[in-house]
């Protein structure tokens, strides 16, 4: 799983773009899973199990990253953006950034020599903010470059440790390879996987890709804050590294339903998998849109502890991700049988 | 040697503190066109002795901006301090070397916004380096180790190059060139030194002993300068790959920099001017006041983004300076 996970980190590709994702999740699919692609990109498996479930189930997790969109062109051939997803202008400047997997930039930075006293204390302003791709002038990057083109950071995957992995696009390539390992892996029953798009510009996809399977159960698998941090103080932590799958009761776009948030834990007690409350109100995923989906649907959403997440420089924990996994596991068990 | 594959080189290695990877690779390439020797500090330089009356040293300091552990957290996050000017508000979620007693990756936290308690910009003091070890790692990272940005450099568009310690690997690429022309040719008018000073970003420190004790009787210092960017008034900068920027100032040699002008215009390269009021915050500063007084020359290579892992030079402009200073060797002051 962690071998699909580094290639899933090292693909690009932001909100709208989620072919070279989907593509390398169908090319590991075995040749006689049922699979289709929907209007808006959704790549949509049922995988067949050995029992038929008394529910239907859908695992969701987003194939997009946080990213980049170019905006236009300076006369001096600087490329002008836009953030694709929440992005915190500190972690871009500075940055190597790769725009349509074939042509690397930098985001310029002002030196600190040139910056009054002011600017050093304001925020950051996108505006400000250029790529050079070396580019001598606007007809030679207008040749090379069109308004439109997205991009991504451009840093490599390092294991930091034996537990704890260094990356861009953890959310939510975490949530791909743990649901195309239990595709792999997982047959007991049948349940239905939504590989979505565009979460991160407002969990679009997901909205789109609920509505066509009907499931009665949803489990949104993602990434999630974790401020476990030096200068943050232990009650704000939300979660932490190493403690477990981070199982939700609120966030920002969804009230979970509590008995199925107690029972999420509890299982998770009772098989020996670690888990923990995500304890703050904080950020919105999938479940936002997939548990009102028509009439309402029955959700839970796990996530695996992530640190500095929309950043080139997420830090998450083997343990957890595997914590995921074997939680997800036993709640499609759960849900199947319910 | 190419220019491009001896500043990857360069710019991908390590010199800081104790850590001297990019001096050992530098000097070694030097070595292939003059003899090497060491000032009494220490430092390495290349010697051509083309026995002459008088000695001109060409000046490229060859440390880099970095930070150093002052303490390790109770969680295993590092405390740093910064050698050398680097701006805290691009460091949040920076990829870093860690050089302790082995050498670990790690990053620079970055703060949830919701976490951030109104405070707008971080300082030294907010930004700790994870590297995802928790145990031990105050064993692992001895308070003083160094710290350095993990960066690979890569070519962009036009003969551009991105990287980090392009300020000052440019120079001392530039200086590997001109020995290399320079040796091949054989002419000057000078004995020549091709010094690579130490920790001029901690204040202009290391150039100091080794001319005290090397003595040239003229200097030419090279270094980076401020490249166009769009927010920058056009006239606070170079342009990048339009040329080396000739120094002038109350505190430069007038002869040497008319010669340097000389020299561009034989040997038809393209040069810009960068005008400054007195110091240029450049080793030059110092040289010129060394023992009795040196006369000094700064040329400065234009690069964006300047102390960042993202800086970017044309490799143009750098072979500009080596032809520029294989020429005024040919001629130069030599009456002075």
């Amino acid at each position: 799983m962690f071998d699909i996970l580094k290639e899933l980190c090292e693909i690009n590709a932001t909100s709208g773009n989620e072919a070279p994702v989907r593509d390398y999740i169908i090319s590991k699919l075995p040749s006689d899973t049922k699979y289709f692609i929907d209007p808006l990109g959704n790549l949509i498996v049922q995988k067949l199990g050995k029992k038929k479930p008394k529910n239907k189930i859908m695992l969701d997790a987003h194939m997009d990253e946080v990213g980049f969109i170019i905006t236009g062109i300076t006369g001096d051939g600087f490329l002008r953006f836009s953030t694709v997803g929440g992005i915190e202008t500190n972690t871009i400047i500075s940055r190597r950034v790769i725009i349509e997997n074939s042509i690397v930039g930098v985001v310029c930075s002002k030196p600190v020599h040139n910056l009054t006293e002011d600017e050093k204390k304001s925020p950051i302003d996108i505006d400000s903010l250029y790529i050079d791709i070396g580019a001598k002038n606007i007809s030679e990057a207008n040749a090379m470059i069109f308004p439109g083109d997205t991009a991504v950071f451009d840093v490599p995957y390092v294991m930091l440790s034996e537990d704890r992995l260094l990356s861009k696009a953890l959310d939510d390539r975490v949530g791909c390879a743990v649901a195309l390992d239990l595709i792999l892996n997982f047959d007991e029953y049948e349940y239905f996987v939504s590989f979505s798009v565009q979460e991160e510009v407002g969990a679009r996809g997901a909205r789109a890709a609920t509505y066509t399977i009907e499931p009665d159960y949803a489990i949104a698998l993602e990434t999630t804050t974790a401020a476990d941090i030096e200068g943050v103080s232990q009650e704000n932590y939300v979660c932490e590294l190493s403690k477990g799958v981070a199982v939700s009761f609120m966030d920002g776009s969804t009230l979970y339903d509590k008995a199925l948030y107690n029972e999420t834990l509890e299982i998770a007690k009772i098989k020996g998998i670690k888990a923990q409350p995500k304890s703050a109100v904080t950020g919105g995923n999938n479940a936002g849109t997939i548990h009102l989906s028509k009439g309402g649907v029955k959700t839970i959403a796990l996530s695996v502890p992530c640190r500095y997440i929309h950043s080139p420089s997420s830090i998450c924990s083997k343990q957890d991700i595997e914590s995921m996994r074997a939680l997800s596991k036993e709640m499609i068990r759960a849900f199947s049988e319910k | 040697m190419e220019t491009l594959d001896i500043l990857k080189e360069l710019s991908n290695a390590v010199c800081v503190g104790e850590i001297n990877e990019a001096e050992k690779k530098a000097t070694e390439m030097l070595s292939r066109s003059c003899e090497i020797r060491n000032a009494k500090d220490g430092s390495f330089y290349g010697f051509m002795d083309f026995h002459k009356e008088k000695t001109l040293l060409f000046d490229a300091h060859i440390d880099e901006i970095a930070l150093t552990v002052t303490a390790v957290s109770e969680n295993g996050f590092l405390k740093v301090s910064k050698m050398g000017g680097i701006d805290p508000r691009m460091l949040p979620a920076q990829r870093v070397n860690v050089w302790g007693k082995e050498l670990v990756k790690g990053t620079f936290i970055s703060v949830p916004p919701h976490l951030k308690k109104g405070k707008i910009q971080p300082t030294f003091d907010d930004l700790y380096i994870d590297i995802g070890i928790f145990e031990n790692v105050a064993e692992i990272v001895p308070v003083g180790s160094v710290v350095t940005f993990d960066v690979e450099s890569t070519c962009l568009q036009n003969g551009f190059f991105s990287g980090k310690s392009i300020d000052n690997r440019a120079s001392v690429t530039a200086l590997i060139k001109a020995a290399e022309i320079i040796a091949e040719k054989g002419i000057s008018n000078y004995n020549l030194a091709f010094l690579f000073s130490r920790q001029e970003e901690l204040g202009l420190r290391g150039v100091q002993t080794a001319v005290y004790d090397i003595q040239p009787d003229e200097c030419i210092c090279v270094d980076v300068t401020f490249g166009d960017l769009p927010g920058i008034p056009a006239h606070k900068t170079g342009v990048v790959g339009s040329g080396p920027m000739l120094g002038i100032s109350p505190i430069l040699s007038k002869n040497i920099s008319e010669n340097i002008k000389d020299a561009a215009a034989k040997s038809d390269s393209k040069i810009q001017f960068e005008i400054m009021g007195g110091k240029t915050s450049t080793n030059a500063d110092v040289i010129s006041i060394s023992r009795s007084g040196i006369e000094t020359g700064l040329i400065s290579i234009p690069i964006r983004n300047m102390h960042t892992p993202t800086e970017v030079v044309c490799l143009s402009d750098i072979d500009s300076v080596a032809n520029i200073l294989a020429e005024y060797v040919k001629g130069g002051s030599s009456d002075v």
